[in-house]
């Protein structure tokens, strides 16, 4: 048996290999050892070519928001550690069909509580 | 374990909690002096004049929701996250006229759960309180939990102490005090969470351009300034609707309408929203420059005090604390009496012991403030879920109750089988809503059904009721 010296500890992420987000945001969490640095890279590929590294530090986790339809890879790694295995979230947000017609009940529903309100209170007075 | 390095000094935040608990255990003693007879603990005398009433009411909406769930929002929602929170301020401005006609209806009314009965009866006030005993319950949890995670992320208290001792101040002053201790409290802390925002706001826009967080927010988090993002678009409205839902059937609000004199509750309400309306703007704007700054955000409700923190150093990280720990104990000492009052009228009195005295009713509330506080403990030990999940649960019940309570204050044709059904659908269609398409529709989905119903019982079999009968002192 191999014993990997502390410094060397792979990090990996505490979440399922593949993610799917509808809304665009998502926390990245994962497992490494006492206060060890981080390096957390995204990437639209899985080969992670002009890979953007988005946190460098000791905390275990990130969370990420903003972000367009699209597949991400992710990988976080430990100084002088191989880097952990990707790991990809999916986002389709819903459709903007769906949105505005809530959106629009929403309204509709909100205009209707004002106005009872206004004829409510406008008929108290009277009596 | 996320680990996340911490933003004050631990030996000052210990410092810091043990001050502001000893303050408000005092200020509860000093109020209990008035807090003589059951109107006194239960409602403050029915004496609340507009400075004090606008405070409490602006106050007990400060929650830590509104200083971590509003700049969560708006790094999730992006500029439409920050509407949707600010939107929660129609709740007041519309409950303005209901206090008005509450304390018209209700003269000595005690709880929202006395109307329900008076109204719809027995059956549909059995319903009202298991939706608002589970919705104030859950709030009072939520706030508990973040009591645990702030002191934790802030200044490293173990979160189990950080929120046994939130919970244990609030339940201490507000068992001495009743609302007296709570309203009292509530205008104090209304003044620091005021001051805390206007300094960290300044300081945010002192350090940086709004130029420069638009064009780091254009680039790294494209969606968050994109009026078109979907999630957010619904959220607007649901927020909003949840806003209302959570404000109208609440005995929060309504033991506040009683406690206020005569003629005061319109205007103490309306002050209190626009006082409110700027406030999760500007808290959601420094969640939105921690890109700018560099922050790396381990979870979400957490981004307001690290930004706050960040720009504003250890000063910053001081006020966070106090500004925090301010609105976090508006509301849990509110959500302790309010809901202590509903059970201790509408269970106790009204199903259990109806010929119980003063002194006897006294006893119990204490009892229940104490309970629900061992309750709230028990739950909140084990941290799950974020802020978000937890409160939205209850947003499809909470929604269900606008239109039964609304049409039942300014209705005489309202009736009990709508407002039954209107409960029971909305809040099971919002939940359906929950779990297939997001916590962000459930409120609104709830809050429309409920409304569809309403209206179709109501047309289908009008009542006639008569106003006389929900003055129960007559």
């Amino acid at each position: 048996m191999v014993n990997i010296p502390f410094a060397f500890s792979q990090a990996s992420f505490t979440l399922p290999n593949e993610n799917t987000s509808n809304s665009g945001h998502i926390t990245l969490t994962w497992e490494g050892h006492g206060d060890a640095a981080y390096t957390l890279q995204k990437s639209d590929n899985s080969n992670f070519e002009k890979a953007e590294i988005i946190y460098q530090g000791p905390d275990r986790a990130s969370f990420i928001s903003g972000l367009k339809n699209g597949d991400y890879f992710f990988r976080v790694k430990t100084e002088n550690a191989p880097w952990s295995g990707p790991l990809l979230v999916k986002v389709e947000h819903h459709s903007l069909q769906l949105a505005f017609s809530l959106a629009g009940v929403g309204l509709f529903v909100f205009l209707s509580i004002v106005y009872v309100i206004i004829l409510g209170t406008r008929n108290s007075a009277k009596t | 374990m996320k680990k996340q390095t911490y933003i004050l000094d631990s030996d000052i935040g210990w410092l810091l909690l043990a001050v502001l608990s000893v303050v408000w255990v005092l200020l509860g003693i000093y109020w209990s002096r008035k807090a003589k007879n059951l109107d006194g603990f239960m409602l403050a005398g029915r004496n609340v004049g507009l400075a004090l009433g606008a405070a409490t009411a602006m106050a007990t909406w400060i929650t830590s929701n509104t200083t971590m769930l509003a700049p969560q929002f708006a790094l999730e929602l992006g500029i439409w996250g920050m509407v949707a929170y600010s939107t929660a301020s129609f709740g007041l401005l519309l409950f303005a006229p209901l206090a008005k006609r509450i304390r018209k209806v209700m003269p000595k009314g005690y709880t929202s759960g006395d109307f329900i009965r008076l109204r719809y009866g027995r059956k549909a006030w059995y319903l009202f309180l298991a939706i608002s005993i589970f919705y104030g319950f859950t709030w009072l949890i939520s706030m508990g939990m973040a009591g645990g995670i702030l002191m934790n992320a802030i200044a490293g208290i173990p979160y189990k102490i950080g929120m046994s001792v939130i919970l244990l101040v609030c339940v201490i002053y507000t068992l001495f005090g009743g609302l007296y201790a709570v309203i009292g409290t509530d205008f104090i802390q209304s003044v620091i969470i005021l001051i805390g925002v206007v300094v960290i706001g300044f300081g945010v826009l002192n350090a940086i351009e709004f130029d420069t967080v638009y064009t780091n927010l254009k680039n790294d988090k494209p969606m968050l300034v994109n009026v078109m993002l979907p999630a957010a678009i619904m959220a607007v409205f649901n927020n909003l609707l949840f806003g209302i839902g959570e404000i109208f059937h609440s005995n929060v609000w309504w033991s506040r309408a009683f406690a206020m004199r005569d003629g005061i509750g319109e205007k103490a309400y309306n002050l209190a929203g626009l006082f409110w309306l700027p406030v999760p703007i500007a808290a959601g704007f420094i969640a939105l420059a921690s890109g700018t700054l560099d922050i790396n955000v381990t979870s979400p409700d957490m981004v307001g005090p690290l930004v706050a923190a960040n720009i504003l150093g250890e000063i910053g990280a001081v006020v966070v604390f106090g500004v925090l720990f301010c609105s976090l104990a508006s509301s849990i000492d509110s959500l302790l009496a309010a809901t202590s009052d509903l059970i201790t009228e509408d269970i106790y009195k009204k199903m259990i012991n109806p010929g119980a005295d003063e002194k006897v009713l006294r006893k119990m509330s204490t009892r229940i403030i104490i309970g629900i506080g061992v309750l709230a403990w028990i739950v909140c030990l084990p941290r799950v879920g974020t802020l978000a999940t937890v409160l939205f649960f209850a947003g499809p019940m909470v929604g269900s109750t606008i239109w039964p309570i609304m049409t039942g204050l300014f209705w005489k044709k309202a009736n009990t089988t709508g407002a039954i059904w209107g409960m029971i659908l909305g809040s099971v269609i919002g939940l359906v809503a929950y779990v297939q398409l997001g916590w962000y529709t459930a409120s609104l989905i709830g809050a429309a059904v409920s409304m569809v119903t309403v209206l179709i019982f109501t047309h289908l079999n009008p009542d006639d009721f008569h106003w006389g009968t929900l003055n129960e002192a007559k």
